[in-house]
């Protein structure tokens, strides 16, 4: 199971990067996830409408209500030009990690 | 279904007295209401699919630790933002962000401020008026008999001057007649209290500006006029 820390960490450049394929909602961001992770990454539901306002304080995407299908309302999240910009910077910053890591676990476990 | 709307109702109660703010509380309930329809869909019983989507969306404790932090953050940002703006002389909304009742009326707390921020160029304003801008109206007239005034400067300053003059001999007049229009304002009008900070502030601001503007003018008039009378005194 990933470490609380890790999800937490993770959770700003998922939203975003998500976001970047287009306009979604909470709902639908937290399955697709749990999709993408094969169940291994799970947020507390609830726990996305903070970070979710809290990007869009930042100016990071934006948000409008709208009506599903069967006529729920739901708030509707998009991408900023911001927001394009901070996940650019996060995505280096993952990659950064990530190849840094991996080079060390080949040379351990190689 | 009734009793599903009756557990929402209850839910909801629940999530607004645990201080969830109300538009976070609304789309938490329609996540919640996507979650039950998606788990009826697979075929799920109404109450263990309630209970399921509760569980999934997190005890409302922890979810307004969350929301909670957002807002102090929100106002960590709108004090400094106001911290900025008291600095520009723009009385801030600091007390209704800070909520704690104010042992002074805001009105006068208002009115206060902008008298201190206001203060420190109106004094300065009025030495200036008072003492530099007859001597300096005198030498600016000799650079331009001369001709040696640039034309736009020389405009400029004339309207500056003009209005200075006017300003220094209807000085009283005009501080009554704004003093006579906030007090017509605070008593007449039912509006006044809600724009009140923002047109007086403005209003310090722009007044702090125009006396900036008018001295650095002054300031670079000088400079040109005593660069023309070195130039002739050399030769």
């Amino acid at each position: 199971m990933i470490t609380k820390e890790l999800v937490a960490a993770s959770a700003e450049p998922l939203i975003l990067s998500l976001l970047s394929k287009g306009e979604s909602y909470g709902y639908a961001i937290i399955q697709e996830v749990k999709k993408l992770s094969e169940n291994k990454i799970e947020w507390t539901d609830g726990m996305l409408y903070p970070v979710l306002h809290r990007l869009e304080d930042r100016g990071f995407i934006k948000s409008r209500w709208g009506e599903s299908d069967t006529g729920r309302k739901r708030k509707y999240y998009s991408l900023k030009e911001d927001g394009k910009k901070a996940l650019s910077k996060q995505r280096d910053q993952w990659l950064t990690v990530n190849a840094t890591l991996a080079r060390l676990w080949k040379e351990k476990y190689a | 279904m009734p009793e599903l709307e009756k557990l929402i109702a209850e839910w909801r109660a629940e999530m607004l007295a645990a201080g969830i703010p109300d538009d976070a509380a609304i789309e938490l309930e329609f996540h919640l209401r996507d979650d039950i329809a998606r788990q009826t869909l697979a075929g799920g019983e109404s109450h263990i699919v309630f209970e399921t989507a509760v569980q999934r969306l997190g005890r409302p404790a922890s979810l307004q630790k969350e929301f909670n932090k957002l807002a102090r953050l929100g106002r960590i940002t709108a004090r400094a933002k106001n911290a900025v703006l008291s600095f520009a002389g723009i009385p801030s909304r600091y007390a209704q962000i800070d909520q704690s009742p104010s042992p002074v009326d805001s009105r006068w707390a208002t009115y206060f401020r902008a008298v201190v921020f206001l203060l420190p160029a109106v004094a300065l304003w009025t030495l200036a008026a008072t003492y530099v801008t007859p001597a300096f109206t005198e030498i600016w007239e000799q650079v331009r008999n001369n001709q040696k005034a640039p034309a736009d400067l020389a405009r400029l300053l004339r309207l500056d001057l003009d209005i200075m003059n006017l300003l220094k001999d209807n000085l009283w007049m005009s501080a009554l007649a704004c003093v006579l229009a906030l007090g017509l304002l605070e008593w007449r009008s039912k509006r006044w209290p809600r724009y009140r900070r923002a047109v007086i502030g403005s209003g310090v601001f722009l007044v702090n500006f125009a006396v900036l503007f008018n001295l650095a003018l002054l300031f670079l008039a000088a400079t040109f006029a005593a660069r023309e009378f070195t130039a002739a005194a050399i030769h």
